[in-house]
């Protein structure tokens, strides 16, 4: 079981709180920073064409657009030479087209920008496809509650870490789900992915990413901030320290089913 | 050692001078209950010669032969004398009488009193359960660690919480002992109350990290709560009965006046209120303790106490989740009286904490499992060499087993694997005199030795690098030594009385601590990870120093206390960014390690006669840390640290029925790290942080008013009424912050602050049946 959804659940207890707590919307003075650069880079195996986005930090109070970095350089290359550069194709999207993306191979993305070189490497993970979707219903207290379950197959004898987003209706949701093969290594996956509110009829479409150990690191401490860490703290991204965001070489699968 | 060496040397230099002296010892009860009183005073009358009784109520004076008034005291009784002709050793008992059995019109007048003044103690805090009965505490339930909380230098961990911070100290830096027996986690219901029933207490005792030799294994404080031994005079039934829970106790003699037994219990009821509710309906909560103590007298010599407390809370959701966790402590004592200078007790304690967490959701169901025992034996003896000395030594060996998170599951979907449990024991002795140089100076000085071993398993013993990644591994055996920490904590203080009433005092202590708490939430959690030092995790230690005033006016009806403190910290512990906790093979690597330094400055002014009584106390502080891979490696504030603290605590005796009570705090907001941008990642708003708990939580304040009613009073019957509100003009503190984007303007991200308990009213019944 992966912990962090046991915390999640924990969370429950918290609901007697609920009792008696009350919440506010409140006027917080909080310190800003200078501006720093996100990189969010994906190189999707079976596909030759990938992008990278660019953007800005902004302060908390700000209420404009995320701003988009224009003028960066950005190429890469794998462990067995083949290089390539990205073109800016607007608003701070960098694509590259007839590229290939294999198994076992690691990428070293390099991106200049304002005269600053940030580098980050991925390793394309083995494959592991989502077979299909099983939904589980309980009875939680009189209420039916659906959690879809993802069904695949892992990998025995190698650690494989997964991504899953799931969208409803069309609507993509919010939140960071992630699955590892600590407990289940080589076996059927039988975890649920929580998804609240999911009703009778609804479209649910999940998209399952293989990803390596650091976008998964990543993406967990990530995750962690969202909830009542006593100290959150920026999650350790493969750019090193220079800059927030994350590049993921990854397998991608994904299933669609009706909600019944 | 060279403490021990001039030690030695003062020890011997006051023998040889020894004259022909006789000792008057015995033992101070109460005259109502023949409980045994802690802390009495029993003086010649012309104040040249004293002594203060121990844990066990025994006293041993020695004095030139000759004719003497003895004075027995202490406050809140009314005062002994008698008359000796000391030419040979004298055994006497004595008991003294509660001032409220005196008739109203006799003018009541405690006893006045200036030991504070004169005794080495710093940094010490007392409270006797019934001083706080009119306070007024959340939901009507009395609790003496919340009331703790109230003393200068003591801060609350958070909103309702029973939770402290000492000095500077994290929560697990406060060694908290119920009858010698370690309680590892005192909170129930997630903090909201403590897990001690004052209805079967009989003192505490809290020392802010100046605690003499005798007690070890926490850097901040050690919080020592002894149990009443059960009337052994005539049967009692008391109780209360309270909005949230209820009491119970039962005690009387086992045979008159030679033994005695008490059971005492508490439940709530909060989850009868919810199986009401449609939509709690299948929620479980609630906790009880459950207090047990007996003792026997087997000879005049010779004493033996047995005492238990069994508590746990359980929380659930129909089937498909529950969490329970509880402590377990059981102590066996044997009081002995070697002779009328040399008192011994040997003890057997057991403690144990555990917690579960299970899961069920169809075939898939599993549960967490995290336990912890320990078995310790110590013999401690006391000297009573002469009027200058009085010495304490004694050894205690203690096993640990910690069992971390194991994940159990019948479901073959998921594979378990074995954690296994990892034991260690630890070594201590100890010696610490008190001594009166001269009139004016006392001092108390002494060491504990103490060792900590790390036992083999049979499984991997890892160590890893600077980044976390597994280093090495090597496998020990059952019982073989993998790692053994030595440490000498010296600790001295001293205390010059200028004058009758007032005195300045200084102090040094060492503290080393093998067990560390790892906590990655905002609040203490039950399952929160305990582990004692490894080969990778070191002993934490702390050096202290304080330097006080302490005044007392007016006949000791007014006392100003001023301490200040200086504290540095070596091997204290934090979790890497982003650690993976629970159920971790490899933990430790998850771990990071630095210093920490504290500092601050304590004032408390108490008006201890009359018809209001009370306290004003603050607290002027700071706490900073340094670990290596946060913040940058550089200073910053501990979670702990805050700036202020006030409380206010005012009793005012209306009549002899009607008593009311207030009580004010005041504290700057804990250290946290907010956001100082956002950005965007998949879509989605994230925040950027910069500096490590340089942000703070909004100021907190509260007032709490109470009114206690006393109903009855007749030989057979006592009972009374007490009416409470907490946070009387509701202002809503914040329990947390958290940051989301608005629901309806994606791009515009807002603060959201949660409040607990605003206006919480409570009334309680309480009885005695005499």
């Amino acid at each position: 079981m992966k912990t962090k959804q046991l915390f999640k659940i924990t969370g429950v207890i918290f609901l007697f709180l609920g009792l008696i707590s009350c919440e506010k919307v409140i006027d917080l003075k909080l310190k800003t920073d200078e501006q720093r650069i996100v990189v969010e880079g994906y190189i999707t195996k079976g596909e030759t064409t990938h992008q990278v986005h660019i953007t800005k930090t902004l302060n908390f109070n700000e209420t404009a657009a995320y701003p988009p970095v224009e003028d960066a350089i950005v190429t890469i290359i794998d462990n067995e030479g083949n290089a390539g550069v990205f073109t800016h194709t607007g608003n701070g999207i960098y694509e590259i087209q007839g590229y290939a993306a294999v198994i076992g191979r690691t990428y070293t993305l390099k991106i200049l920008s304002g005269g600053v070189t940030y580098e980050a490497k991925s390793t394309m993970p083995s494959e592991v496809l989502l077979d299909d979707i099983f939904i589980l219903t309980y009875d939680l207290g009189g209420t039916q509650v659906k959690v879809p379950i993802p069904l695949y197959v892992d990998i025995a004898g190698e650690k494989n870490y997964y991504l899953f987003e799931p969208s409803v209706n069309g609507e993509k949701k919010g939140g960071i789900r992630l699955l590892d093969d600590q407990y289940m290594d080589g076996l059927s996956n039988e975890r649920p992915v929580f998804i609240s509110d999911l009703k009778v009829g609804d479209t649910l479409k999940i998209v399952m990413h293989c990803i390596d150990y650091n976008a998964y690191k990543y993406l967990f401490t990530l995750d962690q901030n969202t909830g009542s860490v006593a100290a959150p703290a920026n999650p350790e991204s493969n750019f090193g320290n220079s800059a927030l965001g994350y590049f993921s070489a990854r397998v991608t699968s994904e299933k669609k089913v009706i909600v019944q | 050692m060279k403490i021990i060496f001039s030690f030695l040397l003062a020890l011997t230099a006051s023998i040889s001078f020894a004259q022909q002296k006789y000792t008057i010892s015995g033992k101070i009860k109460d005259f109502k209950n023949g409980e045994e009183i802690i802390g009495a005073s029993v003086k010649t009358s012309d104040n040249q010669f004293g002594a203060v009784t121990n844990e066990y109520g025994f006293y041993s004076l020695t004095l030139p032969e000759g004719n003497y008034t003895i004075v027995i005291s202490y406050f809140g009784y009314e005062e002994i004398r008698f008359d000796v002709v000391l030419n040979q050793n004298i055994s006497k008992d004595a008991q003294l009488r509660d001032e409220s059995n005196q008739l109203e019109e006799v003018v009541v007048k405690s006893t006045k009193t200036n030991d504070n003044i004169k005794n080495t103690e710093m940094g010490v805090e007392r409270i006797n359960p019934k001083e706080i009965e009119r306070i007024p505490v959340l939901l009507g339930e009395k609790d003496i660690v919340k009331t703790m909380q109230l003393l200068p230098g003591v801060k609350s961990a958070g909103e309702g919480s029973s939770g402290f911070y000492v000095r500077g100290g994290a929560a697990d830096q406060n060694l908290i002992l119920l009858d010698e027996a370690v309680v590892y986690n005192a909170s129930h219901l997630l903090g909201f109350f403590s897990t001690f029933n004052s209805d079967a207490i009989k003192d505490v005792t809290l020392f802010k990290g100046n605690q003499p030799s005798n007690y070890g294994g926490r850097l901040a404080s050690v919080m020592d709560i002894k149990m009443k031994d059960g009337n052994n005079k005539r049967f009692n039934v008391g109780g209360g009965i309270g909005l949230i829970a209820s009491r119970l106790s039962v005690e009387g003699p086992i045979v008159k006046e030679k033994g005695s037994f008490l059971i005492s219990g508490r439940r709530t009821y909060a989850d009868l209120f919810l199986k009401a509710t449609k939509d709690y309906k299948k929620t479980t909560l609630y906790f009880y303790d459950l207090n047990l103590k007996a003792n026997y007298n087997i000879s005049k010599k010779d004493r033996i106490y047995l005492s238990g407390y069994f508590g746990r809370d359980v929380l659930g959701f129909d089937n498909l989740f529950g969490l329970n966790w509880g402590n377990a402590t059981g102590t066996l004592r044997w009081n002995r009286i070697i002779s009328d200078k040399l008192f011994s007790n040997t003890s057997v304690v057991y403690s144990s904490y555990d917690y579960s967490f299970k899961i069920s959701a169809n075939d898939l169901s599993f549960k967490i499992l995290s336990k912890i025992n320990d078995i310790n034996l110590k013999q401690d003896f006391q000297w009573f060499i002469n009027n200058n000395h009085k010495l304490k030594f004694g050894v205690n060996a203690v096993h640990h087993q910690v069992l971390p998170g194991q994940l159990e599951s019948e479901s073959d979907l998921i594979q378990v694997k074995k954690l296994p449990k990892s034991p260690s024991l630890e070594l201590a002795a100890y010696v610490t005199n008190d001594h009166q140089i001269t009139k004016k100076l006392s001092a108390t000085y002494g060491v504990r030795f103490t060792t900590l071993s790390v036992l083999g398993n049979g499984s991997n013993f890892y160590t890893y690098n600077s980044s976390g990644a597994v280093a090495g591994s090597r496998t020990y055996n059952n019982w073989q030594f993998a790692k053994t920490y030595f440490n000498v904590e010296p600790r001295a203080a001293l205390s010059f009385a200028y004058n009758e009433t007032s005195s300045i005092k200084a102090a040094y202590a060492r503290n080393v601590q093998n067990m560390h708490t790892l906590s990655n939430s905002t609040s203490a959690s039950p399952t929160d990870v305990i582990l004692f030092s490894s080969i990778n995790i070191k002993p934490e230690v702390a050096d202290q120093v304080s330097l006080g005033w302490f005044k007392n006016f007016k006949d000791g009806a007014y006392e100003l206390n001023v301490e200040t403190y200086y504290k540095s910290m070596l091997n204290q512990i934090d979790y890497r960014n982003g650690a993976d906790i629970s159920s971790n093979e490899y933990l430790e690597g998850q771990l990071l390690y630095g210093i920490g330094r504290a500092y601050g400055l304590e004032l408390i002014f108490r008006k201890k006669q009359g018809k209001l009584t009370g306290w004003v106390s603050y607290t002027l502080s700071k706490t900073e840390r340094k670990i290596d891979q946060i913040n940058n490696g550089n200073w910053y504030n501990a979670k702990q640290d805050r700036t202020h603290d006030l409380s206010v605590v005012a009793m005012y005796e209306i009549n002899k029925k009607l008593s009311l009570s207030a009580l004010f705090v005041f504290y700057t907001g804990n250290a946290v790290t907010f956001p100082t941008g956002k950005y965007v990642v998949n879509g989605q708003t994230h925040f950027s942080y910069t500096e490590r708990n340089a942000d703070r939580m909004p100021n907190y304040h509260r007032l709490d008013i109470g009114l206690t009613w006393y109903t009855k009073n007749t030989a057979k019957f006592e009972s009374s009424w007490n009416f409470s509100i907490y946070n009387v003009y509701g202002r809503q503190n914040a329990y947390t912050i958290t940051f989301r984007e608005n629901k309806d303007n994606p791009n515009q991200t807002e603060a959201v602050r949660t409040a607990l308990f605003r206006f919480v009213p409570s009334v309680t019944y309480n009885f005695k049946f005499k």
